[in-house]
């Protein structure tokens, strides 16, 4: 029998840094806004190319910019929001990220 | 333009004669408007997001530059005539290329044009705003063929 008795398994109060870091770092929604000009199949292909979906969720999305005016794509950190917009904006589509809360 | 081949990657398309003398002319005449400044967020911008603004108008102009190559790059080797008719023959990347070279044209024009909501009934104001709107439908035109 040990001497001393083992401790006891407690949660620690602290969560790891990796895991709390990337909980608390900012992130944005990339959100494609509606305009008269871009087509609706070009929409949709670019969609497709740029996130990889396939063609019915790219249609899902280009149907609820061209209705209501806009769609949020993706929810990601600063880097990742950013180069996703700089896509869009490479095909043309009016993209933008904002913070989200 | 109708499609006539499709392999994994290459794509293959019968133009009709005016339809490639169009195409040859919208390629060679890129970029045909001025590049506008983009936002990169809706709402009032701080420090961070006027930086990544700016750096994302930069990225957009080197682009832009990388476009042109292409277009002229496309004029040279995409554009075949064989027994009579003209075929468009392209990769995934040439593919990519020129509908982003088109759809600049377009976007470029309905800019130029003042962003007009009323895309479908040409303007009556200038000849050259008849100009922009022909062309305009004309790269849409193209760009339903290979994006449809």
């Amino acid at each position: 029998m040990p001497a001393v008795a083992p401790a006891k398994k407690t949660k620690p109060l602290i969560a790891p840094a990796a895991t709390s870091e990337r909980e608390l770092a900012p992130t944005f929604y990339v959100v494609c806004w509606n305009d008269p000009i871009n087509l609706m199949c070009y929409v949709t292909h670019v969609f497709m190319k740029v996130f990889g979906w396939n063609k019915q969720k790219a249609e899902k999305h280009m149907l609820e910019v061209h209705e209501k005016g806009k769609s949020v794509l993706a929810r990601e950190g600063v880097e990742k929001a950013e180069h996703l917009v700089h896509q869009l904006h490479k095909y043309k589509l009016q993209a933008t990220m904002e913070p989200a809360e | 333009m109708k499609p006539v081949k499709q392999r994994e990657n290459n794509w293959q398309y019968e133009l009709a004669t005016k339809e490639k003398a169009i195409l040859q002319s919208l390629l060679k005449q890129f970029p045909i408007t001025e590049l506008n400044p983009v936002k990169m967020s809706k709402g009032h911008p701080d420090a961070e997001s006027l930086d990544r603004e700016i750096l994302l108008n930069q990225a957009l102009a080197q682009h832009r530059e990388e476009l042109k190559r292409s277009a002229q790059q496309l004029l040279e080797t995409s554009l075949h005539q064989s027994e009579g008719v003209w075929h468009l023959t392209l990769d995934a990347a040439a593919k990519e290329k020129l509908l982003q070279v088109l759809n600049d044209i377009r976007v470029g024009c309905w800019r130029a044009l003042g962003e007009p909501e009323e895309i479908h009934e040409p303007p009556k104001d200038s000849p050259n705003h008849i100009r922009l709107w022909t062309i305009m439908n004309l790269a849409g035109y193209f760009e339903e063929h290979l994006a449809g």
